[in-house]
């Protein structure tokens, strides 16, 4: 069985084949533990330091020797994941009580979860108070998507014509944010508050796009923005901001 | 008159008409961020100036400086017909929040339209500290021909520096003028083949960012404009893009023969007048033309003036001054030959 395994791990051609993997921690005063990879990366810094493929020789050469311990791995073996870690799974529960199970590293995308997450805090299910079920299942979506892409373009295929048009996520975004003007508003404040920087945005350019090449009544028109200047008021700033009118 | 309600009367339904503001529900650091988002991506100043006149707190937040200081050169793109008081209140703002776009462009329309030298300059300069090409090739071109000052003025060694430094930063103007200066010994020592090598350093960077506006935008209009000349390379080279406030220079002048008898630069892309009679140097072959920089002239020769240059025979006899505003070698004996490039 170890034998079998191990040249399964091998022939694996996935760059981070990680669970099969064992490390060796050597203590200050030269005593030797060997632990499973998920085991040591609980720390921080370890798991930094293997991310960083400082250390991906030596596993290698070390997943040689081990000995299939569960019938855990043997699943993550099989699994096309690039990043082959125990599939985490964490519980996001909306305002209005909805619980939605995701992938760790999908949940991870959002900056305000990953600080929940590695201060200890998450062991039941994650509140989020702000975020009601619609809008809470849209940005798992998102963060789906973005966390696929991500991890199927990390052979870094440099592609000389990196024109964002040709790239197929582009289209995607474009398609997502085809949603009523409430929901893209919903959807600011939710990126705003999970801290997700690419949702953030895309969400705030494409209502700067709508807001240009406007009248100043089709914008009040496009989002019911209440006019709250008096007849003179308006009239005054109109007249102190004609120069950049035709 | 109305009687008095005693209880207070129930809230208006919300009609189709009456939704409410979807910005309120926005704190204001996102709204000022979806601003930054159009302020830096406007093509005209009315997308932005649009949003300042719909509501009091867009008003507001619209000209926070986040905002001002992230607009793009074309939100800055003021026609000259409209330029006010209030238009040059919104610039000195956006100067204010640190936009080195609106330092250039109010510097260059201080030192040139509204003939205020020192504080054009200075703020010119202050783009150029923190590396604007084109500010650095403004002020050098300023330096070459002793602009706002006399003859005296004029500081070779300076110009050459400031050329260099925008030539660095790729300004294709800055190259070619440099191209020129080692060329021809002027402000800096002679190198006649790393001259040429800038010349076709120059011309091969507005090859490539024609090439990249066409594969951007495929305009068709922009495909078959070609100016109808063979650049270096063989192939046609479109007008480049000029700079917002080279097009307000232009409308500014007008025709360009005001009453004062000062030129402007006969190359359509360029705007600069002259600050002083004779300022700028002239084509020797024919006469008629007049340019603020070698790197203009160049330009021009090769789009337009190429075709139409006419030796002036009549001008070659004569020494005294003719009836059309002065003939003679420009200032100080600054004779151009036509053929350039």
């Amino acid at each position: 069985m170890a034998s079998s395994s191990t040249s399964v791990v091998v022939s694996n051609k996935e760059k981070e084949n990680k669970n099969t993997k064992k490390v060796t921690l050597k203590s200050s005063d030269g005593e030797s533990f060997e632990v499973d990879e998920s085991v040591a990366m609980e720390s921080q810094t370890i798991k930094h330091i293997i991310e960083d493929g400082h250390y991906s020789s030596l596993a290698l050469s070390l997943s040689v020797k081990t000995t299939m311990a569960s019938s855990s791995t043997s699943v993550v073996v099989s699994n096309k994941e690039k990043e082959n870690k125990n599939t985490k799974k964490v519980t996001l529960k909306s305002s209005d009580g909805e619980s939605f199970e995701v992938d760790e590293s999908v949940a991870m995308e959002s900056q305000t979860i990953k600080h929940i997450i590695e201060d200890g805090c998450a062991n039941n299910e994650i509140p989020l108070p702000n975020v009601t079920s619609g809008i809470l299942s849209r940005v798992i979506e998102y963060c789906k998507k973005h966390k696929e892409a991500a991890g199927e373009s990390e052979p870094s295929v440099t592609s000389y014509t990196s024109n964002s048009t040709t790239n197929p996520l582009t289209e995607w975004d474009t398609e997502f944010v085809k949603v009523d003007q409430n929901t893209l508003f919903d959807l600011i404040l939710a990126a705003n508050y999970l801290d997700i920087k690419g949702l953030l945005d895309l969400t705030c350019k494409t209502v700067a796009d709508m807001m240009k090449g406007k009248t100043p009544q089709e914008i009040r028109e496009t989002f019911h923005i209440k006019n709250d200047y008096t007849p003179e008021e308006e009239a005054e700033v109109r007249k102190e901001n004609q120069w950049a009118f035709e | 008159m109305r009687k008095k309600q005693k209880t207070t009367p129930p809230p208006p339904p919300r009609t189709n008409a009456e939704e409410s503001d979807l910005f309120d529900g926005l704190p204001d650091d996102l709204v000022v961020f979806i601003l930054c988002k159009v302020s830096s991506s406007a093509s005209s100043p009315a997308d932005l100036i649009s949003i300042l006149i719909t509501c009091k707190r867009l008003n507001r937040l619209g000209v926070h400086s986040l905002v001002l200081s992230k607009a793009s050169p074309k939100a800055l793109a003021i026609r000259a017909k409209n330029w006010s008081d209030s238009a040059h209140r919104f610039l000195k703002l956006c100067v204010n929040s640190g936009n080195i776009e609106a330092s250039y462009t109010l510097g260059m329309i201080r030192f040139y339209c509204l003939q205020n030298r020192g504080s054009g300059a200075s703020l010119m300069a202050k783009a150029a500290i923190k590396t604007h090409a084109p500010a650095l090739y403004s002020l050098a071109v300023i330096q070459f021909n002793g602009s706002g000052g006399s003859k005296n003025d004029k500081n070779l060694k300076a110009g050459v520096a400031l050329c260099a430094r925008a030539a660095f930063l790729g300004h294709v103007d800055a190259l070619r003028e440099l191209g020129h200066c080692l060329q021809d010994g002027y402000g800096v020592r002679q190198n006649v083949a790393e001259g040429r090598r800038l010349l076709v350093q120059a011309n091969t960077r507005e090859l490539a960012s024609v090439l990249r506006a066409r594969s951007a935008s495929p305009d068709p209009s922009l495909n078959g404009s070609g100016c109808g000349l063979l650049s270096d390379f063989g192939c046609d080279v479109v007008e480049p893009e000029t700079h917002p406030v080279n097009t307000f220079l232009k409308e500014w002048f007008g025709s360009g023969c005001d009453g004062s008898g000062l030129r402007m630069c006969s190359h359509v892309g360029c705007g600069r007048p002259e600050t002083r009679p004779h300022e700028f140097r002239r084509c020797s072959v024919c006469g008629a033309v007049n340019y603020c920089s070698r790197g203009c002239q160049a330009l021009d020769w090769k789009l337009r003036h190429k075709m139409e240059c006419v030796p002036m025979e009549r001008w070659l006899e004569e020494n005294n001054g003719g009836d059309n505003g002065g003939v003679g070698g420009g200032d100080g004996g600054q004779e151009e030959v036509g053929e350039l490039n």
